[in-house]
């Protein structure tokens, strides 16, 4: 009996394919070792299906050589548990993928189809399968409904999409020749001068991104506020006091503020013109990633990584199509009406189904467009499982989103009345919604301020009770927030939907950045000037976005990998030779910089409440456990000190207890979520347990 | 070859009194005092532009420390 092989991304992914395929059967499930897969008849023939885990194999150094000797130029494609640590389950996976393999005589690549998805495929079948890829054919679906997969399986392409799984892999190249070689670079030159290691890092995307966020701090930094001042009127209208904005929006000149006041003073002002615009605010267009990232920044403040991993979450969970696309765009395919009565079942859509399904069914779409999958929507299944709060609010937006685009624009209206005092006006501004069109099934996340005006006439005489003059002073630009770089690194061309969350995560990791406003650390400034000073080619937006076009061009087959990495590795060859000349010097300059963000890492920002002191976190010599003590221990000889958690990577955080205001800590330790603690108030308890008393709580200075 | 500027780490050119950060933030300053003259009348006060600009939000550190530098060669008055 002829026997294919399905692989998928994911665990779940392959579970959703064999159920589909085995219609109202139930898939046999079967494992090797560990790892399950499942068993299905389709006709006549047997379908394994097993899945991957995400990457299972990775770009590393040709040979053996040290993780720290660079340049490094030679590379090879190897299993991701000889190259990275902690992979044991990943070379389990390999091992059965290829017992598994060996009973089959045809093979389906079924992982997601973008670049990442025919990548993964493209190199199990290649290396784990003994080069099936030769052979093997394409499964290509946006969710992962029965439907849809049934579909699929019918329409298999007869080969792979080579094009794109060698763009894929060209990519993951190029990153690491950029990665390796210039990570390497700052580090051993860091490591050369101040004989500690310190992890740092840059890449292709990584260091233009950097640079953003770089150049912001240092223009915010160096910012010189202007005054300028501004004018309102309070109009008494029949016994209501309305503010009225003066027809000047900004005073540059304090004295021509005033020389106005002094103009209206005593003065009525007389209505002069009533204006009134209906206009039409059309609905929203599909969500692509980038863009349902902004929105689940904007209302929940959900980072980048974490709205996409919430998404493919929901995606997996038959929820909505897949995530990563750049399209907004709904075609008729994806069967509107079945989504929405679908969605009708759970009580908060149904009313605004049953009003959409009354009309003709147009999305209103936008611009962007991807060749692989339409744009964000829900498949209509309604939640198996509780879902999260987290999950809950992506599929709220995402199906509110999807019902918003369907809908009827809203009208609105403004209006504006010019009141003139003596020789200036001033404005009353208005405005309403006169038909909520989209915006009722989207109203949580769509928000127009209505102010409506009292009733006046042309001509009609108006008290002014007060002319308020405020001073005001510009402002800097505001710092970057993971969203506002995302977008920038879109507009800006450089990474891909898939990659640009996960710089901007490496950011903070890497002691880049700090905050949700995200400040750049010292640290963060030397890099980026080095990089500047040294090898200014590395930083250079122009020459990243060329490169990104190029891989584009491998997608279309107009392009080769091999000959756009023969060009990356020319390009960086003299630019990394010159960096390890200048070892010595950038070390010096990295290691000052270094120590200080050391030492702030370590230091508490509360006093120590006993000498006042700087609080800081010690490890014992003697036990080698790590405490809080006070750095006045070796000048006062003050002995303070508070317990810390033992396990785990500590990190201080700005946070202050609730209930004494010490400075909080975070210990973050694999497999465990993060625990929040306060040292303070932890001895508190323990005292409060040992006396058997209540005790009152050491206030700690805010 | 350079030094260091006086009011952090960064390598300065020697002909130059302070690094290029600084620099940017001392031209900054020095040309904005000019808008601030016009704005409040030209009975303001270098003095009172120091106070003022240091007690805004909006001033970037690099500028408060300069004024604080300033202020200890003198140029305040």
């Amino acid at each position: 009996m002829p026997t294919t092989l399905i692989i998928t991304e994911k665990p779940d992914a392959a579970l959703h394919v064999a159920e589909a395929l085995s219609g109202k059967a139930k898939p046999k499930k079967m494992s090797v070792g560990d790892v399950p897969f499942f068993e299905v008849r389709v006709g006549e023939q047997r379908v394994l299906v097993c899945s991957a885990l995400g990457h299972l194999y990775a770009v590393a150094a040709k040979g053996g050589e040290a993780r720290s000797q660079y340049p490094v130029w030679d590379f090879a494609w190897k299993p991701k548990h000889l190259v990275e640590r902690g992979q044991k389950r990943q070379e389990r996976w390999i091992q059965s993928i290829s017992k598994i393999s060996r009973e089959a005589d045809q093979f389906i690549n079924a992982c997601d189809y973008d670049l990442e998805g025919s990548l993964i495929g493209y190199t199990i079948l290649k290396y784990a399968c003994e080069g099936a890829d030769r052979k093997a054919q394409r499964m290509k679906f946006s969710t992962l409904t029965a439907r849809e997969l049934r579909e699929a399986f019918a329409k298999v392409t007869p080969e792979l999409d080579f094009a794109l799984a060698h763009a894929g892999m060209c990519r993951h190249e190029v990153d690491w020749l950029y990665g390796i070689n210039l990570s390497r670079a700052l580090t051993q030159s860091a490591l050369k001068a101040s004989k500690r290691y310190s992890t740092l890092s840059t890449g292709r995307v990584q260091g233009p991104t950097l640079r953003f966020v770089v150049e912001r701090e240092r223009k915010i930094e160096t910012f010189v506020p202007a005054p300028y001042w501004v004018l309102r009127a309070i109009v008494n209208v029949d016994g209501e006091l309305i503010e009225a904005e003066c027809e000047v929006e900004r005073f540059n000149v304090k004295a021509e503020a005033e020389q106005t006041i002094g103009d209206c003073a005593g003065k009525m002002g007389v209505v002069e013109q009533l204006e009134s615009r209906i206009y039409p605010v059309p609905p929203p267009t599909p969500f692509d990633l980038s863009v349902l990232q902004a929105e689940a920044y904007r209302h929940f403040g959900f980072a980048p990584r974490f709205a996409l991993s919430i998404a493919e979450r929901l995606y997996l969970d038959q929820l909505i199509s897949y995530p990563r696309t750049s399209s907004q765009k709904l075609p008729p395919s994806i069967g509107y009406e079945e989504v929405l009565r679908g969605l009708s079942q759970t009580m908060v859509y149904r009313l605004h189904v049953t009003m959409l399904l009354l009309g003709t069914l147009v999305p209103h779409e936008g611009k962007k467009d991807d060749p692989a999958h339409p744009a964000i929507y829900p498949t209509g299944n309604i939640p198996k499982r509780s879902l999260d709060s987290p999950e809950h609010k992506i599929f709220d937006l995402v199906v509110r989103r999807f019902l918003a685009t369907f809908s009827k624009t809203a009208t609105r209206q403004s209006e504006k009345v010019t009141i003139k005092v003596g020789k200036h006006s001033f404005y009353l501004q208005g405005s309403r919604t006169l038909e909520k069109g989209w915006i009722s099934p989207y109203s949580p996340y769509a928000k127009f301020e209505d102010k409506t005006l009292p009733p006046l006439e042309e001509g009609q005489q108006v008290a002014i009770t007060e002319i308020t003059l405020e001073a005001k002073y510009s402002q800097p630009p505001p710092r970057y927030n993971p969203s506002s770089l995302l977008k920038e690194m879109e507009e800006a061309e450089i990474g891909t939907k898939a990659t640009r969350a996960d710089i901007i995560e490496t950011l903070y990791e890497r002691g880049y950045v700090k905050g949700q406003r995200m400040s750049a650390t010292p640290l963060a400034f030397r890099v980026s000037e080095i990089l500047a000073n040294y090898c200014p080619k590395v930083i250079d937006v122009t020459f990243t976005r060329e490169l990104e076009t190029k891989m584009e061009q491998i997608e279309l087959g107009k392009e080769t990998r091999e000959r756009v990495v023969l060009e990356t590795v020319d390009y960086l060859k003299p630019i990394i030779e010159g960096l390890k000349l200048k070892e010595d010097e950038i070390g010096t300059e990295l290691t000052s910089t270094i120590r200080e963000m050391k030492l702030v890492e370590i230091t508490l920002s509360v006093p120590c409440p006993k000498c006042g002191g700087n609080l800081m976190v010690i490890r014992s010599k003697q036990s080698g456990k790590r405490f809080i003590g006070c750095s006045g221990k070796w000048k006062t000889n003050c002995a303070f000190t508070l317990p810390l958690p033992q396990f785990g990577a500590l990190t201080l955080l700005d946070k202050r207890c609730p209930e004494c205001g010490f400075q909080m800590v975070q210990v973050r330790s694999k497999g465990h979520r993060p625990m929040i603690s306060c040292s303070n108030c932890y001895v508190n308890k323990q005292k409060i347990s040992k006396i058997g008393e209540v005790a009152v709580k050491q206030p700690i200075s805010k | 070859m350079g030094d260091q500027c006086p009011l952090c780490e960064r390598h300065r050119e020697r002909s130059a009194e302070l690094c290029e950060f600084h620099s940017i933030a001392l031209a900054n300053f020095e040309n904005a005092y000019a808008s601030w003259r016009n704005a409040y009348g030209s009975s303001f006060t270098k003095k009172e532009y120091f106070a003022t600009l240091e007690t805004l939000d909006g001033t970037g550190q690099a500028v408060k420390d300069m004024i604080q530098y300033l202020r200890k060669k003198g140029v305040e008055r």
